[in-house]
């Protein structure tokens, strides 16, 4: 039970960085690769301010939230101004930033050593060191990040973040600075997976460089695409997918020597198949 | 609500269901089990290894994986332990630490392990409290050093020394008078930089340092500076991948003496810097190929893989590994995992095939490295 336990708690957190880079990608269509530099922001404020003040998770997880966020609208400001290809481009270019503050940054995030010994979260007195408690909690986060994004995509302002994606000099021709809306909707994304990265932090109880670098938004970016862009179930069901399957190929009988790599391989086969049969992700309303 | 929304929701709940009922039927199928109270189960027991198979780390951890079962098979040839086979169970984790959280749960609650070889070095730190709560054994076999004496009591380490390379490498420079180094380091594990770190704190120069993370092919950028910045001596912390890095540094004009860790006796990176490390002065362990022991198990292992280990110091300590845990299980005193740790934590004058095992009482084993040079591909010491 304890290891199912332990799957959902990762789903859990790779769930709520799937819905936050879905409003980013999916409703308004701007491929940004930085949502690991977001998800460390989170971690490593939490996992410094636990480790180093009396402060509790609630408090160091919220200003976790204000850092992301203040990253977001200074790195946004910039990043509002492209689209397509480029913004890509400039949003990769700050995550290997982010990334190298993580990596040399050695006062403030230990480095290479990373920051080991993070205090599980305690609200109220009470310390959620089960991890079954850990999973309510998540869940908890999950489902306020999801009620958020739903009210936020449904919104009026929702409609006009699909406008952008669907032809944003056309809406800009209505006389809305779509760079603010692109603006806007960054910074919430990052503070959402700021709320993953403290999650993380404190359940893992340790963190490094290595959990946040590039390949690490891609796989965010895998869950949203391969679950469905425009559809936050969608990026729930891709954190299922995708934290799951290759947990399950674990148990297949395969020899010993070749078990790993074939794994691999039908965990890659198994991936371009569901994307060749369903190229708008499982349930997505919506292709890039 | 329209038709198509109605169906999307249908679809998620239905492909969430799916998964799920997936997971617990093949847990189901395969057994799952609480995990025992005692060290064993009636016939079998269980001894797990966590390492990277497959990534850009797996070069570490093949050939570890490989070794440890090969010392199982030598128990289990002899009878098991006290009349109990011995049963490994290898878990892949590409080097990843969420990943090696994955397979721990998997290996402790659904195998019923209480002991782990551990080949993945940052995971060990996200792993230790994990293994104190539990009762699981937990032991590295990459490396052993300061940083994981103090991970518990029931977090062990068998491997080389991870100071020593940077000491020997800075030393040597510091010897030849080098005044700046240019170094390339692979940034994506915790390894790495620690020895890029240690070996800046030691080095009498400057130097100037470049990361790069996993995946990377091209380092002209990070040479090109090195080169501007006139390096004396270039130092490339990494693994296959350095091959490309010696390349390139060479085709752009770099002749700065190499120093490397063992890394550079992979035959993979050996084909990419394309005859470029002759010459190149770097750690290594050897092994102690002379003695019978350590010959006789490179025979078995040459036997069953049709060629040699790629680097001997990491598959030797995972061998070792499992001889201390496997001489510890065979004592009629070790009934329980206290009894197991303090038996481990009390291995001395072993005979191992990486030499005489010691463990102190801080929970790790030492080997020191020591200094080489490649010359025709054959590894020749400096005195």
């Amino acid at each position: 039970m304890e290891y199912i336990i332990h799957l959902g708690i990762l789903i859990t957190i790779f769930a709520i960085l799937g819905v936050s880079l879905n409003l980013v990608v999916g409703y308004t269509g701007l491929l940004s690769v930085a949502e690991a530099a977001f998800f460390g922001i989170g971690a490593y404020t939490t996992a410094i301010l636990l480790t180093t003040t009396k402060i509790g998770f609630l408090s160091a997880g919220l200003i976790g939230v204000i850092v992301a966020a203040v990253a977001a609208f200074l790195i946004g400001l910039v990043l509002s101004r492209f689209r397509g290809d480029y913004y890509a481009l400039a949003s990769l270019g700050f995550g290997v930033i982010v990334f190298s503050f993580f990596l040399n940054w050695q006062s403030l995030t230990a480095g290479s050593l990373g920051i080991a010994g993070i205090e599980r979260p305690e609200l109220f007195g009470f310390v959620f060191s089960d991890n079954f408690f850990f999973l309510i909690l998540a869940l908890v986060a999950l489902a306020l990040v999801y009620g958020l994004s739903e009210y936020i995509t449904t919104s009026s302002f929702g409609l006009v973040l699909k406008a952008i994606r669907e032809d944003e000099e056309a809406i800009q021709v209505f006389g809305y600075h779509t760079n603010r809306y692109k603006l806007t909707v960054f910074v919430i994304g990052a503070g959402l997976a700021a709320i993953a990265g403290a999650l993380y932090a404190s359940y893992i109880s340790f963190i490094g460089p290595s959990s946040f670098s590039l390949m690490e938004s891609i796989f965010i970016l895998s869950i949203v695409i391969l679950g469905g862009l425009a559809n936050h179930r969608g990026a729930i069901l891709g954190a299922v997918l995708l934290i799951v399957l290759p947990e399950l190929l674990r148990f297949i009988g395969l020899p010993t020597d070749i078990a790993a790599q074939s794994r691999q391989l039908i965990y890659g086969v198994l991936l371009v198949v569901l994307m060749l049969y369903r190229p708008r992700g499982l349930i997505g309303d919506y292709k890039l | 609500m329209n038709k198509s929304n109605k169906s999307n929701k249908v679809q998620f709940i239905v492909g969430v269901l799916i998964v799920f009922v997936l997971l617990v039927l093949t847990l189901s199928l395969r057994g799952v089990h609480r995990t025992p109270p005692s060290l064993y189960s009636d016939d079998t027991i269980n001894i797990g290894w966590i390492g990277p198979l497959t990534g850009e780390a797996a070069v570490v951890g093949i050939d570890s994986a490989k070794m440890a079962q090969l010392a199982v098979d030598a128990v289990n040839a002899e009878g098991g332990i006290n009349g109990r086979m011995v049963n490994l169970i290898q878990e892949d984790d590409q080097y990843s630490t969420p990943k090696s959280i994955s397979a721990y749960e998997k290996l402790v609650n659904i195998n019923g392990v209480k002991i782990i070889l551990m080949q993945t070095y940052g995971s060990i730190f996200a792993l230790a409290d994990r293994a104190n709560q539990d009762g699981v054994v937990l032991m590295g076999v990459l490396d052993s050093n300061d940083n994981l004496a103090q991970l518990g009591n029931h977090v062990f380490s068998i491997g080389v020394e991870s100071e020593s390379i940077s000491r020997l490498l800075a030393g040597h420079a510091n010897d030849q008078g080098h005044k700046k180094a240019g170094i390339l380091y692979f940034g994506s594990d915790t390894f790495m930089p620690y020895i890029k770190d240690v070996f800046t704190s030691l080095f009498d120069g400057e130097s100037i340092a470049e990361g790069y993370v996993a995946g990377t092919q091209d380092f002209k950028t990070s040479l090109s500076k090195m080169k501007e910045g006139g390096i004396d001596v270039f130092v490339c912390l990494g693994y296959d991948e350095c091959g490309n890095a010696i390349y390139q540094a060479r085709t752009l004009g770099i002749d700065a003496p190499l120093l490397m860790p063992g890394t550079v006796m992979s035959p993979a990176l050996g084909e990419l810097a394309k005859g470029n490390t002759e010459g190149a002065i770097f750690t290594f362990w050897l092994g102690e190929k002379d003695r019978e022991p350590t010959k006789t198990v490179i025979s078995k292992f040459e036997a069953r893989e049709g060629r040699q280990p790629f680097v001997d110091v990491f598959s030797f300590s995972a061998y070792d590994a499992m001889q201390v845990i496997v001489t510890a299980l065979s004592s009629p005193e070790v009934d329980s995992i206290d009894s197991l740790t303090h038996s481990i934590r009390s291995t001395r004058g072993l005979e191992g095939i990486t030499g005489e095992i010691n463990f102190s009482k801080d929970g790790t084993a030492r080997i020191p490295f020591r200094l080489f040079t490649l010359r025709g591909q054959v590894p020749v010491e400096i005195k």
